[in-house]
This record gives structure tokens, sequence and C-alpha cells, in this order.
């Protein structure tokens, strides 16, 4: 499995940035996680990084929909503001609890959305992930 | 006078009567033969009769003679022989007297007479007279017209007349018919008879008893006239009012002017004014807003248009307004031009609209409730799932000792501890909405935020003198007490847990009259919310808005349902770094409530 060098976590539920973390851990699947209750604070983060260390831009962001405070949706809209160079570069899923239709076509229909993948994250994911999305 | 020679003719001898009656002097009389006296046409048969063997005395009879003047006189003759003179011619002594006053009175009867004849056979009624056995004793040949009877036919039965008349109808005469007799005044009835082809008949019969110094009744002289036509307009003119007067719908007349000329029962009961009232006033009387530049604007449009439908309003005598569907037709009669309408109310029909369209708000409330519903079932009973799932996948079965599996352990615990929480708040929010177990009461506001404020006296702490309450505007509501205390709660722990650190916490509540309603105003001066970032969904379930501090996102939503299940709303202003107020609009108690019971008694 490719191992890739930060993966992001933007959920407000505490118990499920544990389980993502641990289950990329077990999977070696990124060297860092970086996980956040609040979109704002990952937004916060990333604009530091294009302005100090685009270096440490993650290479995937696990975004959650449902937040208190900025949304997925929301966020998304920043996140599109950023410099593509680095966006580009990253893979943005949309890890979601919905099994709402409407949400999912939503998701899928943003071209800044990769997949959209229904909670919890599981190896099987992160096995697709890796296979779809990495460069051979 | 005279004395004639009955060879000759001549005049022997006349009397001063019969030269003052001719006019012919005596010398004249004498030069003449009696022939002279005579019209033309008359002189041949004077000299067959004079040629005649006669009796000694001759009544001769009515014979036209003329006058000097050769003007007609008419005179009966009666000559006698005189006796024989011998030698003498035979003469006749003649006396004339004058009958031509006579004779022209008996002209001047007879022509009166065809005169009147020639009326009576003229004019369309019968005439008629009965004698004082009510026998009928004249009738024009009239009735041979109207009836088919001859003339001779009620002459030889003289009580025929009565006889066709309808038994329904024979009442009437024998009631007038006492009244009649003794009175010279002129009587009208109105009846019904049977022709001679079975055919029946309206006559109209006026008559006149003639009295004699007695006042005894000694004629009754009268005319009939056939009045079957009127009558059957007359009766189709009362079956089309009959049916107006009765129909369930409310028709008007009005003229071009505005002015309402005709209106039936409906339209009284409809507007609670007498007919007379009603014929008075003109439409902008009750027609709301109408007035007589929007009439003549209107009347144009009937005009050009013929025939609206339409609905309006009417006002009635009380006031009160009524929603009406008009169906409106205009037309000219004579030289006039008029509009008729039927109106029907429809207040019934707009009530059963409102219902429906009340149905319809109530459906899309429950239809968002339900999404709404969708979208906790999808989000947040599904998030504490997934991470059960999620969970369970991470315990090492094979190494049960494995420390990972008590972290793993206490998070479920904590999933599922949640998982429990969220669906006691659906259940509790659902129980608000569905709205049936609670009863509205009267509320008094200032003695539930007492009783809120005891309740989390603990967690008020240092804040309670930070409570600045004013309910003079105001404090008696309609709502559910549990539900006002549950909005107090909710809002002033929400003010006392999104505090700005940068200044001292200061609540404000008080109440304002608004429209109707009480609003009770929350102020706090906290972290306040971006209403431009957040406004849509500041009430919404499950929503936080402040990172960093604990909450559910439950309060604001539940405080929503709860007033919109009160009858009321809630608004919100708020800036960031400034502060919030929430503004709770309640229904107010009624009225009596204010008034201490021991002035009811």
């Amino acid at each position: 499995m490719t191992k890739y060098q930060r993966v992001f976590l933007i959920d407000d539920d505490e118990i499920h940035n544990f389980l993502c973390e641990s289950v990329i851990k077990s999977q070696q699947f990124a060297e860092k996680v970086n996980s956040f209750l609040w979109a704002e604070e990952a937004l916060d983060a990333l604009n530091g990084m294009v302005k100090d260390a685009p270096q440490d831009f993650p290479e995937i962001i696990f975004l959650d929909i449902n937040m208190p405070g900025m949304d997925g949706w929301e966020f998304i809209e920043e996140y599109k503001k950023l410099p593509l160079e680095l966006t580009g570069k990253c893979l943005l899923f949309v890890l979601s609890s919905a099994v709402d239709k409407n949400d999912i076509t939503h998701a899928r229909n943003l071209s800044e959305v990769n997949d959209f993948f229904s909670k919890p994250l599981t190896t099987d994911i992160l096995q697709i992930i890796s296979e779809q999305y990495t460069e051979s | 006078m005279w004395v004639f020679d009955t060879v000759s003719l001549r005049f022997l001898m006349v009397n001063a009567a019969a030269i003052k009656l001719y006019g012919y002097k005596e010398e004249e009389f004498l030069r003449m033969t009696i022939n002279d006296i005579r019209p033309e046409c008359q002189r041949m048969e004077i000299l067959q009769l004079v040629a005649s063997p006669r009796a000694a005395l001759n009544l001769s009879g009515d014979w036209v003679h003329l006058k000097k003047d050769g003007t007609e006189l008419y005179v009966d003759i009666v000559s006698h022989e005189l006796t024989p003179i011998a030698g003498k011619p035979a003469r006749r002594l003649v006396v004339a007297h004058d009958i031509t006053a006579r004779k022209q009175a008996e002209q001047q009867l007879a022509q009166a007479e065809q005169y009147a004849r020639s009326i009576l056979n003229n004019i369309v009624e019968v005439v008629f007279s009965f004698n004082d056995k009510m026998e009928m004793t004249y009738i024009s040949p009239q009735c041979q017209v109207i009836l088919g009877y001859s003339p001779e036919q009620f002459y030889a039965d003289k009580f025929l007349w009565f006889n066709l008349v309808h038994p329904q109808d024979r009442a009437l005469f024998e009631e007038s018919l006492p009244k009649i007799r003794v009175s010279s005044q002129q009587f009208q009835l109105e009846y019904r008879i049977k022709a001679v082809t079975g055919e029946e008949k309206w006559l109209i019969t006026r008559c006149t008893a003639q009295l004699n110094d007695q006042g005894k009744m000694v004629r009754i002289d009268g005319s009939a006239n056939d009045i079957t036509r009127r009558k059957l307009m007359e009766e189709r003119l009362r079956f089309a009012d009959f049916s107006i007067e009765r129909a369930s719908e409310a028709y008007l007349w009005t003229r071009a002017d505005a002015r309402i000329m005709r209106v039936n029962r409906m339209v009284c009961c409809l507007l609670g004014y007498q007919e007379k009232e009603l014929l008075a006033l003109r439409m902008p009387d009750i027609v709301p807003g109408m007035d007589d530049q929007e009439w003549e604007k209107q009347w144009s449009e009937f005009v050009e248009q013929k025939s609206l439908n339409f609905e309006t309003v009417l006002r009635a005598r009380d006031g009160q307004l009524h929603p009406v569907e008009v169906h409106l037709n205009y037309f000219s009669f004579g030289q006039e031009t008029y509009s008729f309408s039927s109106i029907r109310q429809i207040a019934e029909r707009k009530q059963a609209e409102a219902e429906i369209a009340s149905f319809h708000q109530e459906i899309a409330r429950q239809n968002e409730h339900l999404r709404q519903f969708a979208y906790i079932v999808s989000h947040n009973l599904r998030a504490p799932v997934a991470n059960i799932v999620g969970l369970t996948r991470l315990y090492n079965h094979k190494n049960p000792a494995d420390p990972m599996n008590a972290v793993l352990v206490s998070k479920l615990e904590r999933t599922t501890h949640r998982l429990d929480t969220t669906i006691k708040d659906l259940n509790e929010i659902l129980t608000i909405r569905s709205g049936a177990e609670q009863e509205m009461e009267n509320v008094d506001l200032e003695q539930v935020f007492a009783e809120v404020k005891e309740s989390v006296s603990g967690q008020l702490g240092k804040y309670s003198s930070r409570l600045l309450v004013d309910f003079s505007a105001g404090k008696r509501v309609l709502g559910v007490k549990g539900y006002v205390h549950s909005i107090f709660l909710n809002l002033i722990t929400n003010a006392i847990k999104y505090q700005s650190k940068d200044r001292f916490l200061e609540i404000h509540i008080n109440t304002v009259f608004s429209n109707g309603y009480l609003c009770l105003q929350i102020q706090d001066n906290g972290l306040g919310i971006d209403l431009e970032k957040q406004g849509t969904k500041i009430f919404g379930l499950y929503r936080r808005f402040h990172p960093h501090i604990e909450g559910k996102g439950l309060g604001l939503h539940m405080i929503k349902t709860q007033v919109e299940t009160m009858g009321g709303w809630v608004e919100v202003q708020s800036a960031e770094a400034q502060g919030s107020t929430f503004k709770v609009y309640f229904q107010v108690a009624p009225k009596n409530d204010e008034i201490p019971a021991s002035l009811l008694n």
C-alpha cells in the first residue's frame, strides 16, 4: 500500500477521528495524520502551510460534511480559493455518515471532491484509494 | 185645415192654422192645388188616392208635405167629405195634424238605437243586462266570439251565464251579488268561464246595479271582457317572480347609474336589509371600496363584456363583509340599460379553501419535519452507528489482552451513550412537534423565570446578579408551562455558556407588546453569532456554532419547536463579539384573566 506523507482528518466526531487514525496507522497509510474537530481550524492550518510550508500540504484530506460552525460544503468553498498547485496534488474525499442520496450526489458532482465514502473508514477504503489514485 | 175640390184639387178654403203651418198666404193657397204642397214622389199616389172611392171619413195616415220654404212637414191627415151642393164639385174637408216633432223624435231614437247597436257590435266586450231576478235580458253579439254561444242561447236559458262560470269561482258571485244588488257603485270581478268548446277563459266583468227610488235593484248592466291572455301573462310573471323570490341564490338588478332597482329575498337575507332599504341604495353602498368613478369604469367593462364572472365582497347592513361569487349580465331593455347579477355566498367555500391551504401548510410542515428527521437519521444516528462498526472492526479478537482493546471498549461505551442520548432527544422533539400532549394554559413568565433561576442556581452561581429582569410591560401569556420553562433554561444557559471572555456577562430580560403578541426579549453581551453566515441554520437541529464549547446543538432547535407549537415564533438578532438578542413571541392570555378574581364575583 502506498504510504502518503500527510493526511488531514476533518470531523467534529472525536471518536471517528480516533478510529481513522487507528486504521491509517495499522495500514501504514500515512506518515502523519492531523485531526481537526473544526473545519475552521483545518482551513487555518492549510492557509498556514500555503504561506510557510507548502511542502507540508497534505496529500489526502478526509472531510466530514455535517459539522458545527463551518460545515463540509463551506470548507470546500474556501478550499477552492487555495493555490491550485497545492490543491491539485491533494486528494479530497468526503467521508460522511450520510446515507442521504442528495448529499452523496452533491459531493460527487463537485470537481474538488475526488470521491464520497460512507463512514466508518475501513481498510478497504484505503485500499481503493491506494489503487485508484496513486500515479504508477 | 182646408177644403179642396176633389176634381180640380184646388184649395177652396184654408184656415189660419194652415196658413201659419205651411207659410203660404191665403190667396196663394187659393191659387194652388193640394199637389203643390207635396213632394214630387207623392203626386201619383195622391191622384190615385183621390180617384179611389173613399169613405166619408178617411183616416189617411201620415204624410210628408212641403212648406212654402221647402222644408218637410210630417202630418197626420184625416179627410171628411162635405155635403155635396148641387151643381158644385165635390169637396173634402182636410184636417192636417202636424206630427213633425214626433216623427223627428222617432227618427232620432231609431238613429240612436242604430248608433248604439253599431257601437255594441264593434266593442270587444260583451255587454249584458240582468233583471231583478238575475235573468239575462240582454247580451251583445260578442258573446258568440268570446264564448261561442249566441245571444239567443242566453235568452233561451236565462241562467246559462252563471252555469258556465267555473265552479270554484261561483263563490265569488255568491259573495258579491248581495253587495252589488244594494249599491249603485261599479263592481269588478275576475273569474273563469267555460266556452262552448270546453276551453277555459278568464273574464273581467264590470257591472252596476240600477236601483229604483226605493233603493231596490231593477237591473244590472255590465260588460265582460276576455282577459285570458293577460291572465296567462300575469300567471307567467307571477311564476317567474315566485321562482326568483324563492331562489337560493341572490338576484340583484341595477340601473346604469348604480341604483339598485330590484332584489330578491336572498339578497335581503344575505345583507340584512329590508327590500325597501336596498332599493334606496346604490352599488357603492354595498361594495366596499367602490365609488362612482370605479362604478363607471366597471360599467363600461360590463357594456363591453355583456357577461362577467368574478369574486368580490359585499357589505351587509351590520358592516359584516361577505365574500361572494357574482355572475353579472348586462342588458338593455327599452331605452335603458341594466345589470342583472346572480350572487352566491362563498364564505363556506372560502373557509374550505383556507382550511385546505392550512392543511397544505401543515402537510408541508410535516414533510419538512420528515425531511429533517431523515437527515437526522442519516447523520446523527448513522454517525455513532458507523463508529460502533468501525471500533468493533479494530477490536483485536486474537489477542484480547491487546491494550488497544480497552481503549476501543471505552470509546464504544461513549459512542453507545451518545446514540442513546440522540434517540432520547429525537423522541423529545417529536413529542413536542406532535403537540398533542400539552394543553395550552395561562403562564406567568415572571413566575416561571423565578423557578428556572432557582433550578439552575448552582450553574448560575456568581452570574445570578448579572440578570436584569423587567416584566412590567406584561407577563401573562398563553402557552405550555413546561415549554416556557425549557425556553428560559436554554436561553439563559446558552448566554452563560457562550459569554465573552472580554467582558462581564450581562443578561437583560424584558417583555414588550407587539401586534397582539407578548414578546419576551433575552439579550446577552456574549460571543454572538455571525447571522450572515449562520442565519439560516441557527435554529436547525444539531447545529453548533462555537468551537471548543460543549454543546449538542439541540437547544435553539428545541426552543423554535416549542414556541411554534404554542402558536408563536422566535427571532434572533446577533453580531459576533457583541452579543445576541432572542425574541420569543407568545400568544397573549385572554384579557379577563387580568381582572382580579375578587372583582369577578
